[in-house]
């Protein structure tokens, strides 16, 4: 089944993706910090039977993965692919995860909280993703008893997300603005306001390829819908400086961004070695051109920039060739893989 | 202000105690704080593990900078279901169990503020039961009114009001997994409390 990332339509624009994660808790197991062995394998196995159980559907429509005893590469694609976090598969404890078939909803068990429901969706699509978790959310609780207060709503292992237990996340590509050096000014702007921009693989790790995640940090006080709202805001915003940028750098220097972005095809297109770093780099300047409107994939219809950005990620990669390699060996058939993958531009 | 312990001193140590959820503070001098605590006036020691860990020190008025201010409040609580003590909760700035929330949240309603920015949840509610993280009355239990019965959950649930009743019932049926009689309990508690 083709997976959400697959999708080509709403994929060139400055927002690659829209998520939500609801943090969940049973009422019945203690939390990550205080939980033991023998608990979390009732829990996985609790809300497993919770989902599929009741729903032969269900069996058609999702899969379920032992992380904890998936092996290293296996583990390091959920993560590339962004259907779990880098926290779940660092786990030894029983961790689980329900994925369904285009892996734009996956629901992490036993990660920081015992439930982390999430949902994905390409492009600008915030409505159709918070429905869908949401939905889910409905599922589980009409099944299994979480710990919720009325006056402080759900209640989470960590008090940061207490309430809504909702992050509601933008994936964008702000290259012009990195550039400029102002992420550092924005996110300074943005915490003031309760929100957050970071680098690709969430906290912690830097921006690859100028992808960033923009996301709330406050979870209490404000109902779900205003959360989002408040981010869309910022987002627009965010969108709408980045475009400026853009617009001037084209006025200033009308044949530099194109001819930018023809060199990283050129050197894509013949490279033998790459490393993510670079790769990224290079895809991001192409990725500049096609939203631009500067280059045009020869059939536009099946390229799809951000997906091969996930594919050249180190287990994706060892993933398609079938077999563990080096960090030389990855970088020669990253380069093969790009060289295979990008289509003839005009 | 002379230490409520010894009335000699000034009192430099606000000391926090919990039981049961009844919150009881007390202003005291260096020395019976020192007696009193067993903490012999040591300072917190506070990992630096991670940002947040520190932020949420920070605005517990634990920072690092602040360990020998002398206006420092000492707190001692444990959370009696697993076992997480305070420290334990502010070098991992995460609750162990849902009673570690109970435990620790009354200490932590003004703070919560500066993190999130309010206390208060005005989203979604779960669709099976409303409320299954009961809070025990911290401000009002000292000072109820007698069909209330103050200090009840200390004094193992003699004269407790109807009320209380039916949530310890409450309680007891979702820990059973009893969820029809939960539900029932619920509404009988709902129609009580729009009788008073």
């Amino acid at each position: 089944m083709t997976k959400w990332f697959d999708n080509t339509e709403n994929m060139n624009n400055i927002v690659i993706s829209s998520r939500v994660r609801l943090a969940r808790n049973l009422y019945n197991y203690p939390f990550s910090l205080k939980i033991n062995d023998e608990q979390t394998k009732r829990l996985v196995n609790d809300v497993k039977e919770s989902f599929f159980g009741q729903s032969e559907q269900a069996m058609n429509d999702y899969d379920f993965y032992e992380v904890n005893r998936l092996d290293r590469v296996d583990k390091l694609y959920f993560v590339e692919t962004h259907s779990v976090s880098p926290l779940l598969v660092k786990k030894e404890q029983s961790t689980g995860v329900i994925l369904s078939k285009d892996a734009s909803t996956s629901i992490m068990i036993n990660e920081e909280d015992h439930l982390r429901i999430q949902a994905v969706s390409a492009g600008e699509n915030m409505g159709k993703v918070f429905k869908e978790a949401n939905r889910i959310d409905d599922l589980f609780s009409e099944r299994l008893i979480y710990a919720f207060n009325q006056k402080y709503g759900y209640i989470t292992s960590c008090p940061t997300n207490l309430g809504t237990g909702l992050r509601a996340s933008y994936m964008v590509h702000l290259p012009f603005l990195e550039n400029e050096e102002l992420i550092k000014t924005l996110s300074d702007e943005m915490n003031r306001f309760g929100f957050t921009i970071r680098g690709i693989y969430g906290e912690g790790t830097e921006a690859l390829g100028s992808i960033y995640q923009i996301s709330n940090q406050k979870t209490l006080g404000q109902s779900e819908e205003e959360i989002i709202s408040s981010l869309d805001n910022i987002v627009q915003q965010v969108i709408k400086q980045e475009k400026m940028l853009r617009e001037n750098t084209k006025k200033k220097n009308p044949l530099g961004m194109e001819d930018m972005a023809f060199k990283a095809y050129g050197i894509l297109k013949y490279a033998r070695s790459l490393t993510s770093q670079d790769a990224m780099t290079y895809l991001s300047r192409i990725r500049i051109g096609i939203c631009e409107n500067l280059m045009h994939p020869k059939n536009e219809n099946k390229f799809n920039i951000y997906h091969l950005m996930i594919k050249i990620q180190p287990a994706n990669l060892q993933k398609a060739f079938g077999k563990i390699m080096s960090s030389d060996e990855r970088d020669k058939f990253r380069a093969e893989l790009i060289r295979r993958e990008l289509p003839e531009m005009i | 202000m002379l230490c409520q312990v010894c009335q000699k001193n000034d009192a430099v140590v606000t000391y926090t105690e919990i039981v049961n959820g009844v919150k009881n503070e007390k202003h005291i001098c260096q020395e019976c704080a020192n007696k009193y605590t067993g903490f012999g006036g040591a300072p917190f020691i506070i990992g630096n593990s991670n940002l947040l860990s520190s932020l949420l020190a920070s605005v517990l008025g634990h920072s690092v900078n602040n360990m020998s201010d002398s206006g420092m409040k000492k707190t001692n609580i444990v959370c009696p279901s697993c076992g997480m003590t305070y420290n334990e909760f502010l070098k991992y700035s995460k609750y162990g169990c849902v009673d570690c929330f109970k435990t620790f949240s009354p200490i932590l309603e003004s703070y919560l503020k500066k993190i999130q920015g309010s206390c208060e949840h005005t989203g979604k509610v779960p669709y099976r039961l409303k409320e299954t993280v009961v809070l025990p009355g911290i401000e009002t239990a000292p000072e109820t009114t007698p069909e209330t019965t103050s200090g009840a959950a200390s004094m193992g649930g003699k004269g407790l009001s109807r009320i209380q009743l039916l949530k310890q019932q409450l309680q007891q049926a979702i820990a059973d997994e009893a969820y029809e009689e939960a539900a029932r309990l619920r509404d009988q508690i709902k129609v009580l409390k729009e009788e008073a």
